[in-house]
């Protein structure tokens, strides 16, 4: 796991006792903590005075970027007790944010999960049957035209997508999705237990 | 199981080996190998052979023609031999076959069966293989759970609350890896370091980490862009540092000096180059920061006069273009509604403008004339001014001294007298002077001389001394400063390999815990080992028994060979005893003959119990080959013999019969 420079000093100064004592060193956890998990929480109420400063300014910053990093990495506590014992940490401190670290792994993983870019998703479907009867060219068509529209969704906004098939065409679609279906089911089934 | 089968005859089962193979069609009576049929052991053996060797094509099924069946036989048997089968095989062993030979051909092909069915659990299973069941699973768990409304969840996911799992179900709080730029205090820890008021002003009022992304959300990927930027800066500048900042011998501000102005370098050239119209009035432009400014003049607006003669008459040049575009610009946005109108009148003000203009120029130009002219005369009248102050200051002193002479004249010849010997005496004086100074001035050159030479002669002694010696000490310290940076070069790889080495052992430790946490561990070791022990102390006990048995015929035979031989001593005694006195008595010859006749009886009975004894062991070992074969089933294998070979023979008989059909015809 590679810190930068400024953010490696950022962590010596938590550690460092005369710098931050041990009310603030919980207060910073507590907001590093709130800034991932539940930022909006932390909207309205700007941090104490106490804890204007500009060495704890960076020290937050820099716990914050050291859990994303060892979340992202997928450590456990001991190889992050190593990190944390070459920064010189006193056995209290480093045992509190190893445990905080423990707790909470999975939603921080769960946060940065989240970012990511990919297709919308389909989410729900409408569709309506028409009759063609005839064009100027044809005097008689009696075919059906479906038109589907699929209602999709990306990151919290949804979106329409609309196209219109014949009666063999949304055969063939729905073939490839009931393929796509059974793809699956053999993905999930390849190894006998 | 046939793995107990160490010593005792019974015959394996055949369990295993259906497993093994997956032989569907032993039939359920067969419990044992004397069964198996001609077709069964050759359809086995095959299938063995194949699964131990997918190359081999032997086929399966015998075909009912006898010469077909023979070819396969051979090449069952070749195959058993490359397989490195040590016995004796030939086609005779799978389509005559005795419990034995195929007892033994089973337990060979067996053991070199892939070892599948019982280990693929226990097999070191790669890393794609693990991932793959991991998606495996993964995509199980997905499609188990069920649906829920995208508002039920709490940032689009489902828990499962018994193995705490997560699954990120749909996109409603996806958002892409938006990073902004994020500040925070540099150059803090240093506690004894004073920080300026203003930079600390500046970091007091500076928001913490969290306020400021723009969207709460993006705080994550804004630090994690910022910390991967700021390591791989590090990095890239340890590399080339390592390359090329050592061994260059500059500390490393001089060689970021040094790169920078290689780089602005660069840059002036290329824009130099880039640009073609600067060329004439830009020669001898060196310096990037008066490029940059010279620049930014030339596109500067018209109002603003104030700038350096040369820009004045760059405008000057181009201004009359400038309006040209200026009034192209404007002629063509209008509205092609009123546009005569608006043309015409815009056209008359730009006459009136460009008349002015003009007017302005040229009496610019005259009053710029009349300046030159100004100065020129101001110039001409100042040296005038100067010639003349110089010839007002020489009559001024020819008048003074025609004055003095006028004073001096009413008493013209004492004067004359006095200045006469004033003039002799200053004249001696100077003489005087003059010799003196020669007097002076002779030692002292020599002095100067001499300590010239001498402070000559030591600068160079000195010098070259001081010389010779910084020479040596710069390049002990030449030296020196070379093996160090070697000596650091090393290190550092070291250090790198090390740090590798450490990581990949973390890596291997890591998979092989997972894989032993994962191994499954109902494999009973103890059990075999208990087996194993068993058998070690049955062995042990049968060598025993073998020694002691051993020993009872040692101590027979050494019984034997005392008794025979006190036999015969005592024989030897009492026929000496007795035929001494023999001569003289008829009974002693008597009981001398019976002597005779009753060892000759009892050396016969031994003989004879010796006899039977070998007769016996001979009928034991007898017995024990005809046991064995009758097991070979030579009877029934013979029968079979003959009736395929009556059966080729028929076929050899038909084909030829076929043959002469298909020649004749």
């Amino acid at each position: 796991m590679e810190l930068s420079a400024d953010f490696v000093q950022g962590l010596q100064l938590l550690g460092n006792n005369a710098v931050v004592d041990d009310v603030s060193f919980d207060l910073l956890l507590q907001l590093s903590l709130d800034s991932i998990l539940s930022p909006d929480s932390l909207e309205g109420s700007p941090p104490s005075a106490k804890l204007n400063n500009a060495q704890l300014k960076l020290g937050v910053a820099s716990f914050i970027t050291f859990l994303l990093e060892a979340t992202k990495l997928d450590r456990d506590g001991t190889s992050l007790r190593h990190f944390l014992e070459e920064l010189h940490f006193s056995e209290e401190r480093l045992d509190k944010i190893i445990h905080v670290f423990e707790e909470n792994k999975t939603n921080i993983r769960h946060v940065l999960a989240s970012i990511s870019s990919t297709y919308p998703h389909i989410t729900d479907v409408r569709w309506r049957v028409e009759y063609y009867i005839k064009n100027n060219q044809l005097h008689k068509i009696g075919q059906p035209q479906y038109q589907i529209q699929l209602q999709t969704q990306k990151s919290g906004d949804g979106d329409v997508f609309q196209f219109s098939c014949s009666q063999e065409q949304l055969q063939d679609m729905v073939g490839k999705l009931k393929e796509a279906c059974k793809s699956l089911e053999r993905a999930h089934q390849v190894k006998p237990s | 199981m046939w793995r107990r089968k160490h010593r005792s005859t019974t015959p394996p089962s055949v369990d295993t080996a259906q497993k093994h193979l997956a032989v569907g069609d032993i039939d359920e009576d067969v419990q044992s190998l004397v069964q198996f049929s001609t077709e069964l052991t050759v359809e086995a053996v095959a299938r063995c052979i194949k699964t131990i060797n997918a190359n081999s094509d032997v086929p399966h099924k015998l075909p009912p023609s006898m010469s077909a069946r023979f070819q396969i036989g051979s090449k069952l048997a070749n195959a058993l031999q490359d397989l490195g089968y040590r016995g004796d095989v030939g086609y005779q062993t799978f389509l005559y076959s005795n419990e034995a030979d195929l007892r033994r051909v089973f337990l060979f092909l067996l053991e070199k069966l892939p070892k599948e069915s019982s280990e693929t659990e226990d097999e070191l299973l790669g890393a794609s293989a693990l991932l793959q069941r991991e998606i495996a699973s993964k995509i199980k768990l997905c499609l188990s759970r069920p649906w829920l409304p995208p508002f039920c969840k709490l940032r689009s996911t489902k828990w499962q609350p018994t193995q705490s799992q997560w699954l990120i179900d749909d996109l409603h709080s996806m958002h892409h890896f938006h990073s902004c730029s994020i500040n925070y205090p540099k150059q803090v820890p240093d506690v004894s370091q004073k920080i300026p008021k203003d930079v600390r002003e500046y970091y007091n009022k500076m928001p913490f980490v969290h306020s400021q992304p723009p969207q709460y959300y993006q705080l994550p990927s804004a630090l994690i862009e910022t910390n991967a930027k700021q390591v791989t800066s590090q990095h890239e500048w340890d590399t080339e540092w390592n390359n090329m900042g050592l061994p260059s011998r500059l500390t490393p501000e001089e060689y970021k000096s040094r790169k920078r102005q290689k780089i602005t370098k660069n840059i002036v050239e290329c824009l130099m180059k880039s640009k073609k119209g600067f060329s004439d009035q830009m020669e001898g432009v060196q310096d990037l920061s008066h490029l940059l400014q010279t620049l930014e003049c030339r596109t500067a607006s018209l109002p603003n006069i104030k700038g350096s003669r040369f820009t004045h008459t760059q405008k000057l040049q181009f201004a009359q273009d400038d309006d040209k575009t200026v009034a192209q610009v404007s002629i063509e946005g209008l509205k092609p509604g009123r546009e005569e109108e608006q043309q015409q009148k815009q056209e008359e003000e730009i006459e009136k403008l460009k008349a002015d203009l003009l007017e302005v120029t040229t009496k610019l130009e005259a009053l710029q004339f009349n300046v030159k002219k100004m100065k020129a005369n101001l110039n001409q009248s100042e040296e005038k001014v100067t010639n003349f102050d110089g010839k007002v200051k020489e009559k001024k002193e020819a008048y003074l001294i025609k004055k003095k002479a006028m004073e001096l004249l009413p008493n013209a010849e004492e004067n004359i007298e006095k200045l006469q010997e004033l003039v002799d005496s200053s004249a001696q004086r100077l003489v005087k002077l003059a010799n003196q100074w020669e007097k002076h001035r002779a030692p002292l050159i020599a002095q100067y001389r001499e300590l010239k030479e001498l402070v000559d002669h030591k600068q160079d002694d000195g010098t070259v001394k001081t010389l010779n010696k910084m020479l040596k000490y710069y390049q002990m310290l030449q030296g020196e400063v070379e093996e160090r940076l070697a000596a650091i070069q090393e290190i550092r790889e070291k250090i790198k390999t090390s740090a590798t080495e450490a990581r990949s052992k973390d890596d291997l430790l890591r998979q092989l815990h997972t894989e032993y946490e994962s191994m499954v561990k109902d494999v009973n070791r103890s059990a075999y080992t208990k087996r194993i022990l068993e058998i070690v102390s049955n062995i042990a006990k049968q060598k025993q028994q073998i020694d002691q048995v051993l020993l009872d015929t040692k101590s027979l035979q050494k019984d034997i060979n005392r008794l025979s031989g006190k036999l015969d001593r005592t024989f030897t005694v009492t026929d000496e005893l007795i035929f001494k006195d023999a001569k003289k008595d008829e009974t002693i010859r008597k009981a001398y003959k019976y002597l005779a006749s009753l060892h000759q009886n009892c050396t016969a009975i031994i003989q004879t119990v010796e006899e039977t004894g070998v007769i016996l062991r001979e009928i034991r070992d007898l017995e024990d080959q005809v046991e064995q074969e009758r097991k070979r089933n030579i009877q029934e294998n013979l029968s079979k013999i003959t009736a395929d070979f009556k059966a080729i023979k028929t076929e050899n008989s038909a084909l030829i019969a076929k043959l002469k059909k298909a020649s004749l015809s």
